[in-house]
């Protein structure tokens, strides 16, 4: 019995030297395939397996696993906002620019977009082949080295990450094109230009139709916008601007009103001459700013005629009224002052 | 006496609103004259007393107020109302109304402090907020400080840059929505339904 166990454990150690000073050609593949076939081979695996196992523990725990990347996330979101990512809107970004700049933008941005898409194409494909062939490659060296499954998949989970700063690389530079894009056609502001004569003269119309109160609402910026096919911001900056200048010019401004009340005159004398009897009403309700000064009414007319005639009546036949439109006269002048 | 009695009536109602509606005053003149039909010469003298009389004290007043009487007596009727909306204009009151007066140190204080008064981000700084941007529309303090010292700039400045994209973001949605439904308006001008413009947001 004591004879018999030392001879046995010689005569494994020899056979293990033997294998270890083979060489893989293809003439010894039929020592491949004996191997193969050899009982103690899974026996063998396992303990190496083992021993491998004890001596690189620490290597195992330094391998993190760390969550999605935050970083990448953001460069996802910005590039499907922006529309270079994700499905394709064409339509979305047309409020962000009006006539040329438009197609010019969309252009570049669809350039922008299928050289993306193209690149990370093959980014893709490359990481595929890459992981493929590694893989192969373990799965090859496991036949006659202690590599195990979960090794392989470990492996190709760092060659992933390693890939994955080549996409964010990419990303990042598609996010800057975008950026640089807008910046040069959105954002910049453009060159100064007057608007057409026929949009000029629509918003003046409005502008001295509605002089006690140029505010107009956002309804009616709306529809001035589309009379003169701008923006409805360009509406609002036009009536701050054409405000200030009135008050700032008064006395040239009010020569401009003053043509602009005998183009409306001009219209309302021709509409409204042949069935209204008061023939200078019309005139005076235009002046007035009515808004509807193309169709005169009898009521406006005699709403005029009513609140036009008494102070005069009055005033020569009652003192006590005349000293209040005196009153109230001294009263505009002070505020006309102040 | 009818013309009188006529005359009497209107008085009253017109008496209550005359001081609020002081603006209607200058129109005067022009209304009455085609009805009455006085003399030239009484009409003439009596009204344009009390009108330069009240309305204007200064000479050059006075010189402006003597072409009036020479118009009406030419009976031009399309000087009229121009007459009468030139000096309307005078009567509104968001003419008059002014802008405080912003004193000039706060712009100094501005460049003194920062060296310069506008900052230009670069393309890399732009990039990193407008992803931020997307992520979140707000940042609050910790992930503010984070993002002012990678990129390298104060605090303040990527506050205020949040604050301006939030305004241009909205600008934008409003443009977007005035163009979409001028859109739908156009593609069916007889439809008034306006609950079916549907608006794409980011």
């Amino acid at each position: 019995m004591v004879g018999t166990h030392p001879a046995n454990l010689s005569e494994l150690l020899d056979a293990v030297l033997k294998i270890n000073e083979q060489t893989l050609d293809d003439n010894d593949s039929a020592k491949k395939q004996e191997l193969q076939c050899h009982p103690m081979r899974q026996a063998l695996f396992d303990v190496l397996c083992e021993t491998k196992e004890k001596t690189v523990l620490t290597v195992r725990n330094q391998v993190d696993e760390t969550p999605e990347d935050p970083q990448l996330m953001r460069l996802d979101n910005m590039l499907v906002a922006e529309g270079v990512a994700g499905p394709d809107k064409g339509g979305s970004l047309g409020s962000d620019a009006s006539g040329g700049d438009q197609a010019d933008y969309r252009q570049k941005l669809h350039q922008i977009r299928v050289l993306y898409n193209e690149e990370l194409r093959k980014y893709e494909e490359a990481c595929n082949e890459f992981t493929q062939h590694v893989r192969s490659l373990l799965k090859d060296q496991s036949q006659v080295r202690p590599i195990a499954h979960k090794e392989i998949e470990r492996m190709v989970y760092i060659i992933q990450r390693k890939f994955n700063g080549i996409q964010v690389q990419l990303k990042q530079s598609t996010c800057e094109a975008v950026m640089i894009l807008r910046s040069r056609f959105l954002d910049a502001r453009r060159k100064r230009r007057n608007f057409s004569k026929q949009a000029t003269e629509v918003l003046n119309e409005y502008f001295y139709g509605h002089l006690s109160n140029p505010y107009p609402s956002e309804e009616a910026k709306e529809d001035l916008a589309r009379q003169c096919n701008i923006t409805v911001s360009q509406v609002s900056n036009w009536f701050g601007n054409k405000r200030i200048r009135y008050k700032k010019n008064m006395a040239k401004a009010q020569e401009e009103a003053s043509m602009y009340a005998a183009k409306k005159n001009a219209h309302v004398t021709l509409g409204g001459m042949a069935g209204n009897p008061y023939g200078m009403l019309p005139g005076a309700a235009a002046a007035a700013g009515l808004l509807n000064p193309y169709n005169p009414m009898n009521i406006p007319g005699q709403d005029t005629l009513h609140m036009g005639m008494p102070p005069f009546d009055l005033s020569v036949y009652n003192p006590q009224l005349m000293a209040a439109a005196q009153y109230q006269q001294q009263m505009d002048n002070a505020d006309k002052n102040s | 006496m009818s013309s009188t009695e006529c005359y009497g009536a209107p008085p009253h109602n017109y008496y209550q609103d005359w001081p609020t509606t002081h603006s209607y005053y200058p129109s005067v003149p022009s209304s009455y004259s085609p009805l009455n039909h006085h003399p030239a010469d009484i009409w003439a003298a009596h009204p344009s007393n009390y009108i330069m009389g009240n309305g204007h004290v200064s000479p050059p007043a006075t010189a402006s107020g003597l072409s009036p009487p020479a118009s009406r007596s030419s009976n031009s009727s399309a000087e009229l109302p121009t007459g009468v909306t030139a000096s309307q204009h005078n009567t509104y009151k968001w003419m008059h109304t002014k802008r405080s007066q912003r004193p000039a140190a706060p712009k100094k204080k501005v460049i003194d402090e920062n060296g310069t008064n506008r900052t230009n981000f670069t393309t890399h700084q732009l990039t990193e907020l407008e992803k931020e941007f997307h992520t979140a529309k707000y940042v609050n303090r910790t992930r503010r400080t984070e993002i002012a010292s990678n990129l390298k700039l104060q605090e303040a400045q990527v506050k205020i840059w949040f604050q301006n994209r939030r305004m241009k973001e909205k600008k934008r949605e409003k443009e977007k929505a005035f163009l979409a439904r001028n859109t739908w308006e156009s593609n069916s001008p007889t439809s008034s339904c306006s609950g079916e413009d549907v608006k794409n947001f980011k």
